[in-house]
């Protein structure tokens, strides 16, 4: 058996028969879709969804500086993706990830008029007030090359590929339509997060090391932070550039990194529930790394992580987030029947769960109907039974001794 | 659609806020590596907020199957860690001395004004106080739900039993001795403290 084969079998060999719901749309008759459009009950909060999109949409289309033209065809690009079903099962579903990374490039061309004043002092005093100490300058104090490069790893390296790893793993091992809520919390997280970094522009920590009482502007450039330095371990130019063009430069507030961390390592619990603590550390690990690279403050960490935590939850309750087999065994896409999606009532513990007898509370009326409909109460039966056998018995003794 | 949430998800929200702001304390110790010294108070602040950090994440692990006598114990946990919070928040004000850290923008159209740094600090602290006071109503009335839940009744008479039988322990070695009738057992009754404390309240 060839590779492909046996990789092909280890995914579909506990497939149920019949069972479509892990596969996907081939189809690229445009006529599918507009009769899924049309056909589709609308419920409130889908078209709250959409509205966000579009007045996001719109927003974007007319402040970027790009031409009319070009702006027509990546409107049309995307209905085009959206209207073809092989497509559209991805691009639709995607669409907050691609309004986040619209806002995102559009930022770095407001005018500068347009633009909120920038804040300096605000993040690191509440650091100290709330948290205790001023605890990111703490941890960037201590440099060595080892910790560089520890620090290099998540924050550098993971945070880029991590989205990707995520979505082909919950596509490819967790419960089909699961991808559409992932792409949904973490575009929305991102997206709510780019919001508040135009409307509340910040420095981050590695700005009071590079310019210390300066005024800031917004002519300044970025900075790499502490990833500098990996730039010059490698005797590469990635992160300098990188991050001295960066589209949004005085974004520090939240902290997009803890953000995508989190919604990852939520979604993976979700997912995995074994392996928890390790999504844990991982997220741990990168906050850490964080404020060694001198990126952000402590506040701005926890703030990402609120942000990513609130979505995650609505999503979860709201969004068609699929239940999985929390079995502890290796589930592909392929090895679930049908898709049923979580609600308040699966988890809520004041939901009474008739199968549960044990912890669920005996109603006091039951006896009293059973009685009222004494045809199938457990005592009446047995009471036939009874008078059956006792017939039986009779005849058998009527035969056995003769008597008429 | 506001109006029908549950209370389970109040709680679930909040509590995942209070542990996400509770990673202090963790970081707070790291920093002892690093050879930055922590003053006593602290010190103190850190260690009690680790110690907080864990009855949230056991909160949150119970949440959608709850034990009443935990979450009187977690309510009461949160009163003292918001008193804590309010205590620590002047601490660190004074320490940190605000008036003087701040930059002066002068003419600068483009760098934020001292007032509106001003106003959003206090607006952020505030945001930060609100989510701290609000979690305590949100979990005290989920306790309370389940309190007038038959579904979680607590027999007074077992709880009894149990702890007497955990008080008397004497079947393992010495150390599971002194865990069952020293720790557990002080765990236990004050889990049950709590949950008498706040049932004669809401009574």
């Amino acid at each position: 058996m060839s590779f492909i084969n046996k990789v092909r079998h280890a995914f579909t060999k506990n497939r149920p028969a019949n069972a479509k719901v892990g596969t996907l749309e081939t189809s690229l008759d445009i006529k599918l879709s507009l009769y899924y459009i049309k056909n589709h009950r609308y419920e409130v909060k889908e078209i709250v969804n959409w509205s966000i999109l579009a007045l996001v949409w719109l927003y974007v289309l007319i402040r970027n500086p790009a031409g009319f033209f070009s702006k027509v065809i990546v409107v049309s690009l995307f209905a085009l993706g959206c209207m073809i079903p092989l497509t559209g099962q991805f691009v639709f579903n995607a669409m907050p990830i691609f309004t986040w990374l619209a806002l995102y490039f559009t930022s770095s061309t407001f005018k500068t008029e347009t633009r909120m004043p920038i804040s300096v002092n605000v993040l690191p005093a509440i650091e100290t007030i709330l948290y205790g100490d001023n605890l990111s300058a703490i941890l960037s104090n201590s440099i060595n090359k080892p910790l560089d490069i520890l620090a290099w790893i998540p924050y550098g390296l993971f945070h880029f590929g991590a989205p990707f790893v995520v979505a082909i793993i919950l596509f490819l091992f967790s419960s089909p339509k699961i991808l559409r809520s992932y792409a949904f919390a973490f575009g929305y997280m991102n997206l709510f997060g780019v919001i508040i970094q135009n409307l509340y522009p910040a420095a981050p920590p590695w700005y009071v090391d590079l310019y210390a009482d300066a005024i800031p502007d917004y002519s300044m450039k970025g900075s790499p932070g502490g990833l500098g330095r990996i730039d010059q371990m490698l005797g590469i130019d990635l992160y300098t550039s990188g991050f001295s063009n960066s589209a949004v430069i005085f974004g520090a507030f939240p902290s997009l990194h803890s953000g995508c961390a989190t919604m990852e390592a939520l979604f993976f619990s979700y997912a995995f529930p074994q392996i928890r603590p390790l999504f844990v550390m991982y997220v741990f690990w990168l906050w850490w790394s964080t404020m060694y690279l001198t990126h952000h403050y402590f506040i701005d960490l926890v703030a990402g992580s609120m942000l990513s935590f609130a979505v995650f939850e609505y999503t979860k309750y709201n969004f068609n987030m699929p239940k999985i087999i929390a079995d502890g065994k290796f589930h592909s896409r392929w090895t679930y029947e049908n898709v049923e999606y979580m609600s308040y009532n699966d988890c809520d513990p004041f939901v009474e769960n008739k199968l549960d007898l044990e912890s669920s509370a005996i109603a006091l009326d039951t006896y009293d109907r059973k009685e009222e409909e004494g045809d199938d109460s457990n005592e009446l039966q047995f009471d036939l039974d009874d008078l059956e056998l006792t017939n039986k018995q009779e005849e058998e003794n009527r035969t056995r001794f003769n008597m008429s | 659609m506001i109006k029908n949430l549950p209370l389970f998800f109040g709680v679930e929200i909040i509590l995942g806020f209070l542990i996400i702001n509770k990673f202090n304390s963790i970081y707070g110790l790291l920093s002892l590596v690093t050879g930055h010294k922590l003053s006593t108070f602290q010190l103190f602040y850190y260690t009690t907020q680790f110690i907080v950090l864990i009855s949230y994440l056991n909160g949150l692990k119970l949440v959608h199957r709850p034990d009443v006598k935990f979450y009187s114990l977690l309510n009461i946990i949160n009163i003292i860690d918001t008193a804590i919070l309010f205590f620590s928040m002047t601490i660190f004000n004074f320490n940190y001395n605000l008036g003087e850290r701040f930059i002066d923008p002068g003419n600068s159209s483009q760098a934020a004004s001292k007032t509106y740094e001003l106003c959003v600090l206090f607006g952020m602290l505030l945001v930060n106080i609100f989510i701290k006071l609000y979690s305590n109503f949100i979990i005290l009335s989920f306790t309370r739900e389940m309190m007038y839940n038959d579904k979680f009744t607590v027999d007074n008479h077992e709880e009894m039993i149990n702890l007497s039988n955990l008080q008397n322990f004497n079947g393992g070695n010495i150390f599971l001795n002194l865990y069952k009738t020293k720790i557990e057992y002080n765990y236990e009754l004050i889990k049950w403290k709590s949950y008498t404390l706040l049932k004669d309240c809401f009574y």
